[in-house]
């Protein structure tokens, strides 16, 4: 018999007027002075309007508004964060954007909740012991899944070093999946962290910790990516579809924080971290190949995913043994078509950024990568080095 | 009686249970310890630890449990003293039987930790690489049947290797207890 763990207390405000819900959830956990954290390009595409606007028609106001933060944030960035909260008085902290703004978020709670100066001392695996402050996230990409995630990842570029956190108190208490906030994202962007839902979903799904319970959140997501992505790169304004990817990448985030991921997350950081590749990109690039070398240990979990990403019909018509191969060939013509449309990398000659030579670095900086504890197949050295030689190609 | 029933049986004994994990632990990192004095990899391995390096796998809430620390040769050492220092890298069994099921060989190390069994308070990547030296470890010492069952796949080593370091980390384990007794 088997064990396992499922976590995710977050409340999910998903739909129409989800926005507009916020100053009531906001009271009911005794908040009125919340502090609004974003980044430049947010506030340029207007999407901060429908938020200030929701929550002034609810009788709140921001107390303040940290609209600093880099892609890449750092511990400097986090403490001027909290300062500002400190300063302002406030009592909650609502985040709007992907997922640096979240994790600044998720760091700037630690400090203001702790009353502390210091991240250090909150590092690690369950280093905190007791619940933040009321904190909200507003997801602008349809991805991460950061907002029902319990970790963090915060550089400290004097020490060289990325301080990790990973605790239950991190997490959300609420999320707002509103198909207004994502509306705005350009045709490449939408398929790429579509694709990082993808896989978080997959991987999830065919990983070492892969559970019922996730494996239903990981289905749903691969279903309604699968339905809908294609259609939102061409009909980018379709609410509706554009909805359902924003669901699809909160559930795959339930899914993988709760399940993990394996290899395609081991590559495609190093891909991220030294070629500067986007983490989506890096992720739909590496999907097939790993799910290829994975065959062997999770070969029945494979050929499932055929009914979550062709449909009952094609399912139905494949014999058993070739639905793993037919599943990994689905998502190579769902990445055709991605290319064919907005030019997501199907190779790392693709990326233009990749040079042929960093294979060995990579390879060895993914041994490194605690994600690989959880793939199916075990990986060593040569193995790394010969699923990044096929996505060479 | 099957082998699950046997391990069920024991497991109402909770002094045997400790015993036997104290002593698992104990063989472990003296092994672990003859190992890193004799193979090259393992010693490649513990140079990508810094300076000070301290490691420890300890059963929750009270052990058993067992401390090792890099030496400036890059070998282990086995820590003696000092446990009031927080080590570099803890990895820790939630419960005495998670131990127990690990070190009989009823569940491998990676399952345990997929099923949240263990805990990393840590640089992830010392982790990792904590593991390598294990997998590796283990490798060598354990009759293949047994590795098969502790790893998730047994590392590629020439049979020839294999048997050269097996002996060698036997005999380094069978002279650092002469040395020590």
């Amino acid at each position: 018999m088997s064990f396992y763990e499922f976590f995710c207390p977050v409340k999910i405000l998903a739909g129409t007027s989800a926005l507009e819900h916020i100053p009531h959830e906001l009271r009911s956990l005794n908040a009125q002075r919340p502090l609004l954290v974003t980044d430049e390009g947010v506030r340029k595409v207007g999407l901060l309007a429908p938020v200030e606007k929701a929550l002034s028609e609810g009788g709140l106001q921001f107390a303040a508004t940290f609209d600093k933060v880099p892609p890449d944030s750092s511990v400097k960035v986090v403490s001027e964060c909290a300062r500002l909260y400190r300063q302002s008085n406030c009592d909650s902290i609502v985040a709007v954007g992907g997922g640096s703004v979240i994790d600044t978020s998720k760091a700037a709670n630690i400090l203001a909740s702790e009353n502390a100066d210091s991240l250090e001392p909150f590092s690690g695996a369950n280093a905190l012991k007791r619940p933040l402050k009321p904190f909200f996230v507003i997801p602008t990409t349809a991805g991460t899944g950061s907002e029902v995630t319990m970790a963090a990842v915060i550089k400290d570029p004097d020490r060289g070093i990325k301080l990790p956190f990973a605790s239950g108190f991190l997490l959300p208490n609420v999320a707002v999946v509103d198909p207004r906030m994502t509306m705005s994202l350009p045709p490449h962007l939408t398929a790429a962290t579509a694709m990082d839902a993808m896989t978080h979903a997959v991987e999830a799904y065919t990983c070492m910790s892969k559970n019922p319970v996730s494996d239903a959140y990981a289905s749903a997501a691969i279903r309604k990516i699968s339905e809908n992505l294609l259609h939102v790169v061409d009909n980018p304004t379709d609410e509706n579809g554009r909805f359902e990817l924003a669901q699809a990448a909160t559930m795959a985030g339930i899914a993988f924080s709760n399940s993990m991921t394996g290899l395609v997350h081991s590559l495609g950081h190093q891909v991220g971290a030294l070629c500067h590749v986007h983490h989506g990109m890096c992720m739909s690039l590496f999907l097939p190949y790993v799910l290829e070398y994975n065959l062997k240990s999770a070969g029945p979990a494979i050929g499932e995913l055929l009914l979550f990403l062709e449909g009952a019909e094609v399912y139905a018509k494949t014999p058993a043994p070739e639905r793993p191969k037919a599943a990994i060939a689905a998502i190579r013509k769902l990445r055709d078509a991605l290319y064919a449309r907005c030019k997501i990398p199907r190779t790392l000659s693709e990326t233009g950024k990749v040079k042929r030579e960093q294979i060995p670095t990579l390879a060895r900086m993914a041994l490194d990568d605690g994600t690989l504890a959880f793939n199916p197949e075990e990986v060593e050295y040569e193995d790394a080095l010969g699923v990044l030689e096929k996505a060479w190609a | 009686m099957t082998l699950s029933e046997v391990s069920q049986k024991i497991l109402g004994r909770p002094e045997v249970v400790r015993g036997y994990v104290n002593f698992m632990l104990g063989f472990m990192s003296r092994g672990i310890v003859a190992a890193s004095q004799e193979d090259k990899t393992i010693q490649e391995e513990v140079a990508g630890f810094p300076a000070g390096f301290e490691v420890e796998l300890q059963t929750l809430p009270d052990g058993p449990g067992m401390r090792l620390r890099k030496t400036p040769g890059n070998e282990l050492a086995l820590v003696t003293e000092g446990f009031w220092k927080k080590p570099t890298l803890a990895i820790q069994f939630k419960h005495l039987q998670h131990a127990w099921r690990v070190l009989t060989f009823q569940e491998n190390t990676a399952r345990a930790f997929a099923n949240n069994r263990m805990i990393v308070d840590g640089e992830i990547a010392y982790a990792m690489r904590m593991v390598r030296i294990l997998n590796r470890f283990q490798a060598m010492i354990l009759p293949l049947p047994v590795a098969q069952k502790a790893l998730k796949r047994v590392p590629q080593i020439p049979e020839e290797e294999k048997k050269k370091t097996a002996l060698a980390i036997y005999t380094r384990l069978a002279r650092n207890a002469l040395r020590r007794s």
